[in-house]
């Protein structure tokens, strides 16, 4: 298991950092991404699936996995649906305006184990956000990684997040990116079905994969029954789970899954994990 | 388009058939073709006669479902994977259209000879209608999927 990589700055993990908010973009209706450039000059460092807090003045802080590329030391990138209280602060910010940010937290995608061999990335719905960072790692070092495969689910055409890097990421050579969604008029000209359904069509040796999965719950439990059915190791199928983190530095307890804390033992987990812990009634 | 039937060694590394062993296979054989169709081409349509059981060779086909507003597809199937059930048990009528989405590649069974040739053979019956319930209860499993919505946090542009 990867172990967890928290920086914490140099007053401490729990005191934010200020950063600016230079671009929003509305990805869907209800779905932003904000474009943050550090106040001091000095870019947090993170791995890929690795989470900040983004503490909105006068409102709260939420945890948000990191969707842009690790590489980049001018700006994070954090992927938001505008669902509670705070998110919805968020998405009135203005370019300009003033966030702090706590982090990175947590454990990120297993970026170093899945090197030398064929990756396996499936996202649902949102659940691509945390997955791009990986999607821009394998980008920057195509060369150290086999087939690569994506496959997206959604709901319907209208729903795809990131749909212009999606024509990108599909119009290249050596990524093989598979798209599919739960209904679609006779228009639609890609998949339409399940995220599982993708998997037999797609290349990749499940003796040598590394699969790393993001999205609703059952999603991640279908898909990763799927993987290990074809005989990817289950050691080698990476989730990530989400629960609410506050202090996001294992002390609360907020985010506790069993006897799991997403923000410092996750909040990716290799299958072996946290299947069991899937099947508890409200846990 | 060949009426010549597909040779037993060609159909048994069909996923459909991995568990059917080559004497099975062969009793089969004789009732299929490989047949092609260009992108758009409507394979059947929805009160049809389910007189044909297809597998996708290459391509992708759409199943939708034809309304007086707009159709909307529930399922595209793609290599490897069987097209149509509604041959199996009376009406024998297809409930759903098949397109095909791009150009494709089938192996088209003759229906009725399938099942005769299930009720003449116990083992053959045994397996086919085996293979036939898990692809029933994969659309099944898949229909449950998407009626449970499960990315219904999503908003649309």
């Amino acid at each position: 298991m990867t172990s967890a990589v928290t920086t914490p700055t140099a007053a401490g993990p729990m005191v934010p950092v200020p950063y600016r908010v230079a671009h929003i973009h509305w990805e869907l209706s209800d779905t932003y991404t904000l474009t943050l450039t550090p106040e001091s000059g000095a870019n947090m460092s993170f791995e890929p699936g690795q989470v900040a807090m983004i503490y909105i003045l006068g409102a709260g802080e939420v945890p948000i996995s990191v969707s842009s590329s690790s590489r980049r030391d001018d700006a994070i990138q954090l992927t938001i649906r505008a669902g509670g209280y705070v998110t919805k602060a968020a998405a009135r910010l203005a370019a300009g305006d003033t966030v702090g940010i706590r982090g990175p937290f947590g454990v990120p995608w297993p970026m170093e184990q899945a090197r030398g061999g064929d990756v396996v990335v499936v996202a649902g719905g949102i659940g691509l956000a945390p997955l791009r960072s990986v999607i821009y790692e394998i980008l920057e070092d195509r060369h150290t990684f086999e087939d690569v495969s994506v496959a997206y689910g959604s709901r319907d055409p209208g729903f795809l997040l990131y749909e212009a890097e999606l024509h990108d990421w599909r119009s290249r050579f050596d990524l093989d990116v598979e798209i599919t969604v739960d209904r679609a008029p006779t228009s639609w000209r890609g998949d339409v079905g399940l995220v599982t359904d993708l998997l037999p069509r797609m290349e990749f040796d499940p003796a040598n994969a590394t699969a790393m999965i993001c999205g609703p719950e059952i999603m991640m439990k279908f898909v990763s029954r799927g993987l290990a059915d074809m005989g990817v190791d289950r050691e080698r199928i990476y989730l990530t789970m989400e629960r609410n983190m506050k202090c996001a530095i294992g002390l609360c307890g907020h985010c506790q899954l069993g006897p799991q804390f997403l923000c410092k033992d996750g909040p990716v987990f290799p299958l072996p994990v946290v299947e069991p812990l899937m099947e508890v009634e409200e846990l | 388009m060949s009426n010549d039937s597909v040779p037993i060694e060609e159909l048994a590394t069909e996923r459909f058939f991995r568990d059917f062993d080559a004497a099975d296979v062969a009793k089969l054989a004789p009732h299929s073709r490989l047949i092609s169709y260009t992108e758009g081409t409507t394979i059947f349509r929805a009160s049809g006669a389910a007189d044909r059981f297809y597998l996708v060779r290459t391509g992708r086909v759409a199943l939708f479902l034809p309304s007086l507003q707009e159709d909307v597809i529930v399922q595209t199937l793609g290599p490897g994977e069987a097209l149509g059930f509604s041959w199996l048990a009376p009406p024998h009528l297809w409930r759903f259209s098949a397109t095909a989405t791009s150009d494709i590649e089938l192996i088209e069974f003759d229906a009725a000879a399938l099942r005769q040739a299930a009720i003449v053979d116990r083992q053959l019956h045994d397996l086919l209608m085996t293979r036939m319930f898990d692809v029933v209860a994969r659309r099944l499993e898949a229909t449950r999927m998407q009626l449970l919505d499960i990315y219904s946090d999503q908003r649309p542009k």
